[in-house]
């Protein structure tokens, strides 16, 4: 008998063990259903660098200060109250009262001392910290009061406020340590590779105006799904009230069969943008090297491609053209007087034929005889980018140039646009988080790793490229907001005119809202459909999901 | 120690060293693939130069091959398998996290199949109808020809669980071999006199098959664990599932030497285990 029940709990143990679901699959009425698109890395806010422990950090880190992502301006959150100092190096914060974090500590001036300090601490290699680090030396930080904090940076720092939207406050005494929040939900429970389930943190400091404590829905379930055809998929099913990003092509099936949960807020921050390699050291012949130097033969290659057409095909007339470096969406930072990129398979002939090209049955050749033939790379996987390639290579033909299109995965690619140099060109997006130029330093500046066509130059290779670095550094050296987008916008002028990046088009942001969710209103910013996620409402009269 | 503990430790022993070098074959090989040593958040324009290059030392790990090798056995010994490169969590916690959905589901995949294989293979003997034979060959047939990725999208659209997936990849495979050794089983000759006696076929198969089987289809078990395993690993990753296939196939994208060299290890102990209970089993038949 005693065996029998033995042998019967072992079983039951077995069973249990084959047949169950991942904990914590219960779903309740009130609990909101999305996907991250990768397993996120931390859910330490300071050490954040991925978009999925972003979003995470979105909707569970209190910050100081708030980018509205509908209006761009900045709001006050934690903070009631700032005041950047002239010279642009001390921020004064004065705090809110009588706030908690959601485990019930506290929060006062020491909780953004400890933060500040956490993050400008070396040794942390975080990102959000590098964005603040203008000047050599440390940063000091006073707490004069519970609710008042001075933070004191060694050089000025540009557009200093708009960077505390990312800083998201830690608490230095709760137990919890980083689980223990400021914003709107708090990570109550993560099965790796599965998910992670937020709920409401009781403790918020907003309410709406009626009085109502935020946010409205319970809980969030954000599913780890790499896959984007599963996501839509379970939209479709109504598994998921939410599709943060649509691709074109998802987008443009939703539309039709669903029309109504198929969000398009117009253009975005993104754009996709192609390149030479202007490397000196790249193991490429002279002849090539010479093209790609000459800013004739770039201007001839970005006129021979129709953008038009490729945020027609490609992208399915979700895209439009792009001017420069910074997308329309962007309004304070765009050079309203670019001009706008042009289709002209003709001038650009006439502009190679001036710098000693010819067309020799059809092929284009340089004046020593050379085909003009080149390898433009982008990563495997990604087919509108592979579409694009083969649009691109179509163009290009008309001019007589040969192109061919290499895929490779993203490490290979990596490896050969910032270590080996291996390449004649290449096709990639830049995402654009910040909107603020200051966050693109690297990418202008001639020293810069990310200065794409030809990093870590020792001294600027052209006159041009000295000019960006003296206009770069002269505005992140004054808080005049005003001389700063000046300067910015002779920057965007002059690569608009030298071309060292080809840039095609902005794609347009694109969600998927189910019509159980009310309140959504997806901007182009991100997070483009939940940025306002405190005042999101699941109607609790329909099925949840992408129901019609 | 009997010559019986002996062998078996013997075995154990070939089986650790096998897993090993499989472990550090995998890390060569990652070691030497082209991306090895970058990470995309080199790309972040947001990040200081000693942030760069505290990115660049952490993925310097395997720089020195040899080196690697040391450091990485030197720690399995002390039962640390390092960090991961990709996840930045250490690598026992996250195979730890993952080996429960895994083994569950590959264990119901390969019952599944088993049970399915079975059945057929048993009727297809019994009624030795040309039909039956037939139907089942072309249905088999069919299940091997499905790539494994419309396995999964159909386990998706169909939304069934995935060890039917892991299954139905196994089946047709597992059925071929455990009908091909039943049917040389079954027209043995004292099968034959068996039926011409007109003994019951129940106790045919139980008395005269199945004990004139056994060592091939303990052979198969193992066999067929390896491969629920194998199919259980792009099912995972297509899936999306929340297992070690999902893992290592972000472990191979992401070139995570620590990471595969561990999956490897895993996943080559559990197939040569599986293969020596097998054996094992085989040898101490009566």
């Amino acid at each position: 008998m005693r065996c029998s029940r033995r042998s019967s709990a072992l079983l039951l143990a077995l069973f249990s063990f084959l047949f169950s679901t991942p904990a914590g699959r219960a779903q309740s009425g009130e609990e909101l259903h999305f996907c991250l698109h990768s397993e996120p890395k931390t859910f330490n806010p300071i050490l954040v660098d991925d978009e999925a422990s972003e979003n995470v950090r979105y909707l569970t880190g209190g910050v100081l200060i708030r980018v509205n992502r509908q209006t761009q301006a900045l709001e006050p959150a934690l903070a009631e109250s700032w005041q950047v100092s002239r010279d642009g190096r001390k921020i004064t914060f004065h705090l809110r009262k009588g706030l908690y974090f959601s485990d019930g500590t506290p929060f006062s001036s020491e909780d953004v001392a400890f933060t500040m300090r956490l993050l400008m601490d070396p040794e942390t290699h975080s990102a959000t910290g590098d964005a603040f680090r203008t000047g050599a030396g440390s940063i000091a930080v006073q707490t004069p009061s519970p609710d008042v904090v001075v933070v004191s940076f060694p050089a000025l720092v540009a557009g200093l406020e708009r960077l505390f939207d990312q800083v998201a406050i830690l608490s230095s005494k709760s137990p919890k340590k980083e689980m223990s929040v400021l914003g709107p939900y708090y990570v109550s429970d993560y099965v790796p590779g599965s998910y992670v389930l937020l709920r409401r943190n009781l403790n918020y400091w907003k309410h709406d105006a009626q009085g109502k404590p935020l946010p409205y829905i319970e809980t969030v379930r954000l599913d780890i799904q790499r896959n984007r055809d599963i996501e839509l998929l379970r939209f479709r099913r109504g598994e998921l009230q939410l599709i943060n990003r649509l691709d074109a092509e998802q987008f443009d099936r939703l539309q039709k069969d669903s029309p109504g949960v198929a969000r398009n807020a117009g253009t975005g921050l993104d754009g996709e943008e192609l390149w030479f390699n202007q490397t000196a050291a790249a193991n490429l012949p002279d002849y090539k090297k010479k093209w790609f130097q000459t800013t004739a033969f770039r201007q001839a290659v970005s006129l021979s491609i129709n953008r038009t057409d490729l945020a027609r095909v490609v992208f399915d007339g979700y895209a439009t053209p792009a001017y420069g470096p910074v997308s329309p969406s962007n309004h304070f930072w765009f050079n309203t007087s670019l001009p706008a990129p042009k289709h002209d398979p003709q001038a650009a002939l006439l502009l190679l034929s001036r710098g000693g090209f010819h067309l020799e049955n059809g092929t284009l050749k340089d004046s020593a005889g050379h085909s003009v033939e080149f390898t433009v790379i982008t990563n495997s996987g990604n087919t509108t980018r592979e579409k694009m390639a083969t649009m691109i290579q179509q163009d290009l033909s008309e001019i007589g140039i040969a192109l061919k299109v290499v895929t490779l995965d993203f490490p290979s690619l990596i490896e050969r646009i910032t270590r080996t140099f291996d390449y004649d060109a290449c096709l990639l997006g830049l995402v654009n988080t910040d909107l603020d130029p200051n966050g693109q330093m690297t990418v202008w500046l001639s020293s810069g790793e990310d200065h794409q066509w030809n990093p870590h130059q020792k001294s600027p290779a052209t006159p041009w490229e000295a000019e960006i670095d003296k206009l770069m550094q002269e505005q992140a050296s004054t808080p005049d907001e005003k001389l700063r987008k000046a300067k910015f916008d002779r920057v965007q002028q002059i690569v608009a005119e030298q071309q060292p990046f080809i840039y095609l088009i902005n794609k347009n942001a694109l969600s998927a809202v189910s019509a159980s969710l009310s309140g959504a209103a997806p901007v182009a910013l991100n997070p483009q459909a939940f940025w306002n996620i405190e005042t999101l409402r699941l109607k609790p009269s329909q099925e949840m999901g992408a129901s019609k | 120690m009997t010559p019986g503990i002996l062998k078996f430790a013997q075995k154990l022993l070939l089986l650790g060293a096998l897993a090993i070098m499989g472990a550090l074959l995998s890390a060569t090989i990652v070691r030497f693939a082209p991306g090895y040593g970058v990470d995309e958040h080199e790309l972040d324009s947001r990040l200081s130069a000693s942030s760069r290059d505290a990115i660049r030392n952490r993925l310097q790990l395997g720089k020195g091959l040899l080196s690697y090798y040391g450091a990485y056995l030197s720690g399995l010994v002390h039962g640390n398998l390092g960090t991961s490169a990709f996840l930045e969590r250490p690598v026992a916690g996250l195979l730890k996290e993952r080996a429960a959905f895994t083994a569950r589901t590959v264990f119901l995949g390969w019952i599944t199949a088993w049970a399915a294989a079975s059945l057929l293979s048993l009727l297809t003997l019994r009624w030795q109808s040309w039909l039956l034979e037939y139907s089942a060959t072309a249905a088999t047939g069919i299940l091997i020809a499905l790539p494994t990725a419309v396995v999964a999208l159909l386990c998706l659209y169909l939304r069934a669980p995935l060890f039917l997936g892991i299954a139905v990849i196994t089946l047709p495979k597992l059925f071929r071999y455990q009908h091909n050794i039943l049917a040389q089983a079954h027209i043995q000759p004292f099968v034959l006199a068996a039926r011409a006696r007109g003994v019951s076929p129940g106790r045919i198969l139980f008395r005269h098959v199945l004990p004139v089987a056994r060592p091939p289809l303990l052979a198969l078990l193992a066999v067929s664990a390896s491969l629920a395993l194998g199919a259980a690993i792009p099912l995972e990753a297509l899936s999306d599932s929340p297992g070690v296939g999902q893992l290592a196939w972000q472990a191979a994208l992401n070139r995570d030497l620590p990471l595969l060299t561990s999956i490897t290890l895993f996943v080559t102990l559990l197939t040569a285990g599986v293969n020596l209970f097998s054996g094992t089993l085989q040898e101490r038949r009566p």
